[in-house]
């Protein structure tokens, strides 16, 4: 692990602590806006899209056809979270979909 | 022992009824934190590296954060601001709990807050509805079972992926996006305002692949989440304006 890499986590442990331990020091007793209550429920959900959504457009490990093997991994491992709704067998099926679609596709 | 003193039994205080409290989520820590390990070896992580992060950080999509924005080159301050956004979640959390530890010295709120996650929020808000306070050795009992079984499934995690076939591991570096897509399909699934959700989905990852033409992936990422979020909270006070 480098320097670099060292700050951002002790940044990012800094920064966990503060909203961890923050509000229950602080003990705000005056509840939040709605609103802000609203757009922090949506916060997780936006960040995952966005995660995956970078991921498939850096690094779309194309084949020489030009098919994007990560894109249709994902959509494998999505149709198998959807109908399985476990978080083992959607990175299972997605790593095999990954493996299979490299070696099958032109 | 001084002799003669009779034994009882000893009474089950409140740290083991904390501990007790936590055992049934234990299982989804090792889960999770099983995935979290393993996820950290083939990211390039060292083992001691792997369970520093879980014991620093300890919140399983802040460490998956991590090991991606590092693979994606990204600087401290961009990760730093990237777990601040997945964990602000916590301050609600940590407000809602608030009320239950009046009467607690600074430290005892502090060591009690630092270990709260997902899992121990929704032990301790039950204990805290039915008790109406939440003692700290109650939730130190509750914490600490957490806390050493995430660092034990990370590490685990982390050695077993190590031992994986080399062949196997070389398509494994999709692990990480496939984790993401069922972390958030398990999101949305669990989610009481879904319309609201897809809505955020969709604009999170449509505005995050446009800014990738003109912005770095981690700045690009933020962007993302910040549109996703906002239509979202857009939408559903528009809805809820109209329900009225």
């Amino acid at each position: 692990m480098n320097g670099t890499l060292v700050t951002a986590i002790l940044l990012g442990a800094a920064v966990t602590l503060c909203a961890r331990a923050g509000p229950i020091l602080l003990l705000s007793r005056r509840p939040l806006p709605r609103v802000v209550v609203l757009w922090l429920g949506f916060v997780p959900s936006a960040i995952m899209a966005a995660i995956v959504a970078v991921d498939l457009v850096v690094h779309p490990a194309r084949t020489a056809g030009g098919w994007s093997v990560s894109v249709l991994a994902a959509a494998a491992a999505l149709a198998v979270g959807l109908l399985g709704r476990s978080l083992f067998f959607t990175v299972l099926s997605g790593l095999c979909a990954f493996a299979l679609f490299k070696a099958v596709l032109p | 022992m001084p002799p003669g003193i009779p034994i009882d039994p000893p009474p089950r205080g409140p740290f083991v009824q904390g501990v007790a409290a936590c055992l049934p989520t234990v299982l989804g820590y090792w889960s999770i934190g099983f995935a979290a390990g393993g996820v950290g070896t083939l990211a390039g992580f060292s083992i001691p590296d792997i369970l520093l992060l879980a014991a620093l950080l300890y919140a399983g999509s802040a460490q998956f954060l991590v090991y991606g924005m590092t693979a994606a080159g990204a600087g401290p301050l961009a990760i730093a601001a990237a777990i601040l956004l997945v964990n602000v979640r916590y301050l609600l959390m940590s407000a809602a709990l608030a009320p239950y530890f009046r009467g607690q010295t600074p430290l005892q709120k502090c060591v009690g807050g630092a270990l709260l996650t997902d899992e121990t929020f929704a032990v301790a808000s039950g204990h805290a509805v039915r008790h109406g306070a939440l003692p700290f050795r109650w939730l130190l009992g509750v914490n600490l079972t957490a806390y050493l079984n995430w660092i034990a499934a990370n590490g685990l995690g982390a050695v077993l992926a190590r031992t994986l076939p080399a062949a196997v591991a070389d398509g494994l570096s999709f692990g990480l996006t496939a984790m993401f897509v069922g972390l958030l399909l398990l999101t949305v699934l669990a989610s009481r305002s879904r319309a609201s959700d897809l809505v955020c989905v969709a604009v999170a990852a449509s505005v995050a692949a446009a800014a990738l033409a003109i912005l770095p992936p981690n700045v690009a990422l933020l962007v993302g989440a910040v549109a996703g979020a906002t239509a979202a909270t857009a939408a559903t006070a528009t809805r809820t304006a109209e329900v009225r």
